[in-house]
C-alpha cells in the first residue's frame, strides 16, 4: 500500500521556484515559461505538492471556506495549466 | 567619434571607452582584437525577438566564451579570461561602437552574474530612479526631458544592480541616445550629437564622477506610453506582478542556467520588497512628458 501522505505532484527538474513575499514565481529553464502565482494560488501549489491531491483539496476547502466543488475546479484548471506550462508534473512513484 | 565615457567598473576594456578613459590596454578585462572568423556553435542558442516577432540576436553561453550573432550585422565572440573581443568582420566605427556598448557590454556583465535591466537611469541627490522598458517605450526621451529639468542623466539604456544592504543602481555606461523624432520634440539640436545607428548620442553635462556614480535604487519606473491628454500616473505594483516587470525588462545571458537565473529572480524579488516599482503612464507628446517627470520627482520625495 503507497504512503497515504505521498503527494500527487511534484516541481520537474529544471524548474526554479521563488517565494516573493507570500507569492510565488516558476520559472521553467528549459521552456522559459515564467509564471507567477498570488497568495493563494502559491498556497494551492505548495499544498499540492507535500499531499496528495485530493487530501491538499479536502484542506484547502476547510481553510477557504469556499465551495468544494468550485475549488476542485478551479485546483484542477491551475494544475493542468501548469503542467501544460512544465512547472508541475505527476510525482512518479520509486 | 563621440564622446564617449567610461563605463561601469565591472567591464573595462571596450576599445572606445579605453581610449577616452586613458587607461592602458594592461588595465583593461577586455580588448577588441582583429575581425576574425567566428565559429558558431552547433547547439540552439538564446534567441531575442522583436517586438514584431523578428529574430535579430542569437546568443550562446559557456563559462569562457560568449557568442553573439546579430543576425545579419556580425557574429561577436567574447573570451575569459583572455578578456578578449573579436567581431566576425570589420564594421564602421559608428556600427561597431554602437554594437560594443548598447549590446555587448550588458550582455558581458549579465554573463559575470551581474543583475542588468533594460533601463534608464536617473539621480536625484544620492538616490537614483530607473525607467525601465524595452526599445522604444520612452526611456530615453523621458531621461533627457528629466535631465533638462534637474535630475542627473546617468544613463539611457543598462541598468546594473547592486544587492548590498541597500539596493543600489549604476548605469551600463553614461549615455543618451536619442531618436531624431525625439530631438524634434524635446528642441534639441543634433549639432553636438553623434550619429550612432539611425539615433543621436548626446554630450551629458555635469561631472563623470556624478554620472558615474552608484546610487540608492529608490523608484522604478516600468514605461507605459498612453495616448497624449491622458493623466500621467503612478500605479503601484506588488509581489509576483512588479517582479514579473522587473524579469521582463532584464538582460539575460542564458536563462537555461539555473545558478545565474536564481541569482537573479532572486535579486529582483529583493527589488520587489524593498524598491517602490510600478507602471508611470506616459502621455505622448511634450505636455505629457512634463506631467510624468512631475509624477517621477512626486513619486521620489516619497521615499
Amino acid at each position: 500500500m503507497s504512503d497515504p501522505r505521498v503527494p500527487s505532484l511534484s516541481f520537474p527538474e529544471g524548474v526554479l521556484i521563488r517565494k516573493v513575499g507570500n507569492e510565488m514565481v516558476l520559472l521553467n529553464l528549459r521552456t522559459e515559461n515564467y509564471f507567477g502565482l498570488d497568495a493563494v494560488g502559491a498556497d494551492i501549489v505548495n499544498r499540492l505538492t507535500q499531499a496528495p491531491i485530493d487530501e491538499a483539496i479536502e484542506e484547502l476547502c476547510r481553510d477557504y471556506e469556499v465551495d468544494p466543488d468550485v475549488l476542485r475546479s478551479d485546483v484542477h484548471r491551475l494544475v493542468a495549466e501548469l503542467t501544460e506550462a512544465g512547472l508541475l508534473e505527476p510525482k512518479s512513484r520509486a | 567619434m563621440s564622446d564617449i565615457e567610461w563605463p561601469v567598473s565591472v567591464a573595462r576594456g571596450l576599445k572606445v571607452a579605453q581610449r577616452e578613459s586613458g587607461l592602458s590596454e594592461a588595465e583593461c578585462d577586455y580588448r577588441v582584437v582583429e575581425a576574425t572568423r567566428v565559429a558558431l556553435p552547433t547547439s540552439a542558442g538564446l534567441e531575442a525577438l522583436t517586438r514584431e516577432g523578428l529574430l535579430w540576436r542569437r546568443s550562446w553561453v559557456s563559462p569562457d566564451r560568449l557568442v553573439l550573432d546579430f543576425i545579419g550585422v556580425a557574429v561577436v565572440e567574447v573570451r575569459s579570461p583572455e578578456g578578449s573581443i573579436a567581431f566576425d568582420r570589420t564594421l564602421d566605427p559608428e556600427t561597431e561602437q554602437h554594437l560594443l556598448l548598447d549590446h555587448v557590454l550588458p550582455m558581458i556583465l549579465a554573463w559575470q552574474g551581474e543583475i542588468v535591466v533594460h533601463g534608464a537611469v536617473l539621480g536625484c541627490g544620492d538616490k537614483a530612479a530607473m525607467l525601465v522598458g524595452p526599445s522604444g517605450a520612452g526611456k530615453s526621451t523621458l531621461t533627457a526631458f528629466a535631465g533638462a529639468k534637474g535630475w542627473t542623466i546617468a544613463g539611457d539604456d543598462g541598468a546594473v544592480l547592486g544587492l548590498e544592504s541597500q539596493m543600489t543602481v549604476e548605469p551600463t555606461y553614461p549615455t543618451v541616445r536619442l531618436s531624431p523624432d525625439a530631438l524634434r520634440l524635446l528642441d534639441i539640436s543634433s549639432d553636438d550629437a553623434s550619429s550612432v545607428a539611425g539615433k543621436y548620442r548626446l554630450p551629458l553635462a555635469g561631472a563623470k564622477s556624478d554620472r558615474q556614480q552608484r546610487r540608492a535604487l529608490s523608484l522604478v519606473a516600468i514605461l507605459n506610453a498612453v495616448p497624449a491628454g491622458r493623466a500621467a500616473t503612478f500605479t503601484r505594483l506588488r509581489g509576483v506582478e512588479a517582479h514579473a516587470a522587473l524579469f521582463g525588462g532584464t538582460i539575460h545571458a542564458d536563462l537555461r542556467q539555473a545558478e545565474m537565473v536564481s541569482h537573479v529572480v532572486g535579486g529582483l524579488a529583493r527589488v520587489a520588497a524593498e524598491v517602490s516599482v510600478g507602471r508611470l503612464a506616459v502621455p505622448r507628446g511634450r505636455a505629457g512628458l512634463a506631467a510624468a517627470e512631475r509624477v517621477l520627482r512626486q513619486e521620489m520625495g516619497g521615499t
